[in-house]
């Protein structure tokens, strides 16, 4: 072999040089290659869009809306409307809702400061009421209100010392003022209705002489005066306004002078028996439903169903009237698939159209979960723990397609907790609470579910 | 090299090599049952089209027939390791897309035992998975769409052991029991959704089999020629696979099941391989495997399967004459081709491949290791039907480690 290769005539590039060419490649070659994979591993990760055609995700997205609602108006039997800071006074009627009535019971207390004198004199008295804003019903119309002293204390229940929107308390028929009245909303910010001065100067007098056993203190002077009822006329008027019931906003004044220290005139004095509430403060609403699709409906525990009230249903403020909802075909979301997700629950309803003012939509209702005895349970809230309030939503343009619209997933994914859906259980729709027990605003909702505006759940689905 | 070093280096690669996995393709067909495919054999197998049922291992490790492991001599320890880059260019319906992947992905050791036994063990892929993609869902029963992203990852590797026996002369067998592990993974996340929010599905199904196949050569050997056929079998088997499917939406992670199995197939394998060789300058291999995909279900109502055919064919040549000879004389050259027949059918179309071949193999300091470094370029799928073609060019880079085990050297 060797023989051969020393014959062999070389005419290329030495065997040598060959030889180290061949090394320096060999190193350039390695060293590239690591470095390249080194540095060049899954580059380009950008974005693939070829093949989308086959992917099988495995997952598929379903929204069903098919569930059955069942709707019904109900109604809880007693509101707990004392100490509210809203007295709510006058008379309504409703076509869909009936005939209401509100009046308004508070005690007063002892004036914060009487300047003493045995040369004071009574001059006169009048009741002031200042508006809170909230009116419902027809304003261009005139009425009158009249007080009356209560008749008895305004004793609270035993359990709760609260007082309930359907306790008649018994009234003195003595009027001991009255008003003929037009608000007129820009300018009225109040309503002052003239007192008898038999009233006034009782008062006048034994503040005057410092009465120990009546006028050292409020509690006392409950005991001597049992408090004002202020009593909306059910004939003349058809509006119902709210008054701000607090200390300084509601008060009897008494208006009194003595001359003044130079002897050429008088100094003019008065005296505030403000709102209080030693005993709860109330308001009394009176309801009458004979006359509406609504009037079988008189204990909490029916459901009076949305099919005997033409497929509408109501909610009304100061009432007690509730929308309840039920969705008896919810279960069926588990014959599908048992391995879907609920990714989220939405419910719809919507107004019945040519019932309501557009611009008077309550702007946030509530939820609450309910049973087979409608029992007000808890408040829907959202995933921060708040009430979840509902809007209304509309086409801006027409006006048109007005709704309310929440997510309950929340309510929806518990309901199946303990696997089945208790389809005795239900919702609720209210106004929120401090809203319900200061108005009497009404709502009618749609509840036939063929009606193209009609009660909607839609689920959100996933399965695999 | 010592055997404290040999421990070492083969502990990090193997680390190195498990790490790797799932990271070795980029593939939108990958999407489908276990993924692609990997191609078989180490470095000299892939320089000559992945032909070689019929060759020996000896002066490299030849996995694609576990009877070749008794080609291995009695001083020898073999070692492989491999690593690759691969671009691809993705074309469907006239739009293009670029892609470059590369990791490490074996490392294999072999060795004879005694004088009628030899064994190699190793980590080599089996499938992987690699894909992005982006697509439009809708949620049904609405008009409301939204974005889905699918991203796959993961693979089948496979740990084998393989035993090699002389039964005669001419006759060898091998079995190769192996252990077939990892997971196919997909993460989809839906966004931009009008109702809903983003959510993220994640399934990943675990594989974990044991599986066995089996080997045969016969050589004869006349002179410096040697003239050898090879038989391998795989039975058809079924990947069970245990799995981890959850859904995270809003922050809420729900656990869920599948209403069906989640199997693979794994079909069964026929290879038929003829190889001649003439020394150490010349070899050439020709491969026939038949895989029996008809079997298998992708649950897609847009693909069928078949069995498929692949036929390969490979060379390999070294100038050299002398022990002594230097340089580019001593450098093994490599050619080799291959055609796969498409086990799916999508849409009515086969989704061949092929691929041409060319290496060398430079041999390193002992003159018994080697360097070897390949480049293949070939083509996956077709643009019918606004399917995908692929095609890369794909440079692979792999150490035979060939060292002298089981001796003393004598020093005069």
């Amino acid at each position: 072999m060797r023989m051969t290769e020393k014959g062999r005539k070389r005419t290329g590039i030495p065997r040598k040089f060959e030889h180290l060419i061949f090394r320096w490649l060999l190193r350039a070659v390695v060293v590239s290659g690591v470095s390249w994979m080194m540095t060049a591993c899954n580059v380009g990760s950008n974005e693939f869009t070829m093949g989308s055609e086959f992917i099988d995700g495995g997952s598929t997205l379903t929204m069903i809306d098919t569930f059955q609602i069942k709707m019904s108006t109900v109604l809880i039997d007693s509101l707990n409307t004392s100490n509210t800071g809203t007295a709510l006074i006058g008379h309504y009627v409703d076509p869909n809702l009936g005939t209401v009535t509100a009046t308004s019971y508070f005690e007063l207390g002892i004036p914060t400061s009487f300047s003493e004198s045995s040369d004071n004199v009574y001059d006169s008295t009048v009741v002031i009421l200042r508006y809170n804003g909230y009116y419902y019903g027809d304003t261009t119309r005139w009425q009158t209100i009249t007080v009356h002293p209560i008749a008895e204390r305004l004793n609270g229940n035993e359990w709760d010392n609260g007082i309930y929107n359907n306790r008649n308390t018994p009234y003195s028929s003595e009027v001991l003022g009255s008003v003929h009245f037009l608000k007129r909303t820009a300018v009225s910010d109040s309503l002052v209705i003239p007192i008898r001065d038999t009233l006034g100067k009782d008062f006048f007098t034994r503040m005057n002489e410092g009465d120990d056993d009546y006028m050292t203190s409020s509690s006392s002077l409950v005991n001597y005066f049992h408090g004002l009822a202020i009593v909306p006329d059910t004939t003349e008027s058809n509006v119902v306004y709210g008054f701000k019931a607090d200390a300084t906003n509601l008060v009897m004044r008494v208006y009194y002078h003595r001359p003044n220290a130079n002897g050429d005139g008088q100094d003019d004095y008065y005296a505030d028996f403000p709102y209080t509430s030693v005993d709860p403060a109330y308001n009394r609403i009176e309801d009458d439903r004979s006359q509406t699709l609504l009037k079988s409906l008189v204990t909490q525990k029916e459901d009076l169903s949305s099919t005997s009230t033409d497929g509408e249903t109501f909610v009304q403020c100061g009432t007690g009237l509730l929308t309840k909802m039920r969705f008896p075909s919810l279960n069926d979301i588990q014959l599908i698939n048992k391995q879907g997700v609920i990714m989220k629950a939405e419910l719809e309803f919507s107004p019945v159209a040519n019932t309501y003012d557009p611009q008077a939509l309550p702007d946030s209702l509530i939820l609450i979960e309910t049973n087979k005895i409608n029992a007000p349970v808890s408040t829907l809230t959202s995933s921060d723990g708040t009430t979840l309030h509902l809007s209304p939503s509309s086409d801006e343009l027409y006006n048109e397609n007005t709704k309310f619209s929440v997510d309950i997933t929340d309510y929806i994914q518990n309901a199946f907790s303990d696997g089945l859906y208790n389809t005795e259980n239900g919702l609720l729709i209210s106004w929120g609470t401090t809203q319900y027990l200061n108005r009497l605003d009404g709502l009618v909702i749609q509840a036939d579910q063929k009606a193209e505006n009609g009660p909607k759940l839609k689920i959100y689905y996933m399965t695999f | 090299m010592k055997l404290k070093n040999h421990i070492l280096i083969s502990l990090i690669l193997t680390l190195f090599t498990i790490s790797a996995n799932g990271q070795i393709t980029s593939s939108p067909y990958s999407m489908f049952g276990a993924g692609t495919i990997e191609a078989p054999g180490f470095g000299t197998n892939q320089a000559m089209g992945g032909a070689g049922i019929a060759l020996p291992s000896g002066t490299f490790l030849n996995s694609l027939n576990p009877a070749s492991y008794s080609g291995i001599d009695s001083l020898s320890f073999l070692y492989e390791f491999g690593a690759f880059m691969k671009y691809t260019n993705y074309n469907s319906s006239g739009s293009n897309q670029d892609r470059i992947d590369g990791n490490f992905n074996y490392i294999a050791f072999g060795f004879r035992v005694n004088s009628w036994w030899a064994s190699s063990l190793g980590i080599i892929p089996y499938s992987s998975v690699g894909y992005t993609i982006d697509t439009q869902g809708t949620i049904e029963g609405t008009r409301t769409t939204y974005n889905r992203n699918f991203t796959g990852s993961g693979g089948i590797n496979k740990f084998y052991i393989a035993n090699a026996f002389h039964l005669t002369k001419n006759l060898s067998i091998g079995v190769n029991t192996s252990f077939l592990f990892g997971s196919i993974n997909q993460v989809e996340t839906g966004s931009d959704n009008l109702s809903l929010s983003d959510y993220t599905v994640t399934t990943k199904k675990y594989i974990r089999n044991l599986y066995a196949d089996f080997g045969l050569q016969y050589a004869i050997e006349k002179g410096k020629n040697r003239y050898s056929l090879g038989l391998t079998y795989g039975p058809e088997v079924n990947l069970v696979a245990s799995y981890n499917l959850t859904l995270v939406y809003n922050s809420t992670t729900y656990p869920l099941t599948y209403s069906t199995d989640q199997k693979y197939l794994m079909p069964g394998q026929y290879g038929v391989g003829l190889s001649f060789q003439r020394g150490y300058r010349f070899s050439v291999a020709l491969d026939y495997t038949l895989s029996k995909w008809s079997s298998a279900s992708f649950n897609n109502s847009d693909i069928r399967t078949q069995d498929n055919s692949r036929y390969s064919l490979g060379l390999d040549y070294t100038p050299r004459t002398s022990l002594i000879d230097r340089g580019f004389k001593k450098m093994h050259y490599r050619l080799g081709g291959f055609y796969t027949g498409s086990y799916m059918i999508i849409d009515n179309q086969p989704i061949n491949s092929m691929g041409m071949t060319f290496g060398i193999g430079i041999p390193l300091r002992n003159n018994r290791s080697m360097l070897n470094i390949s480049l293949e370029g070939g083509q996956t799928g077709t643009t019918n039907n606004n399917l995908i073609r692929e095609r890369y060019m794909k440079i692979h880079f792999n150490f035979t480690l060939n060292d002298v085990w089981f001796q003393k050297r004598k020093y005069n």
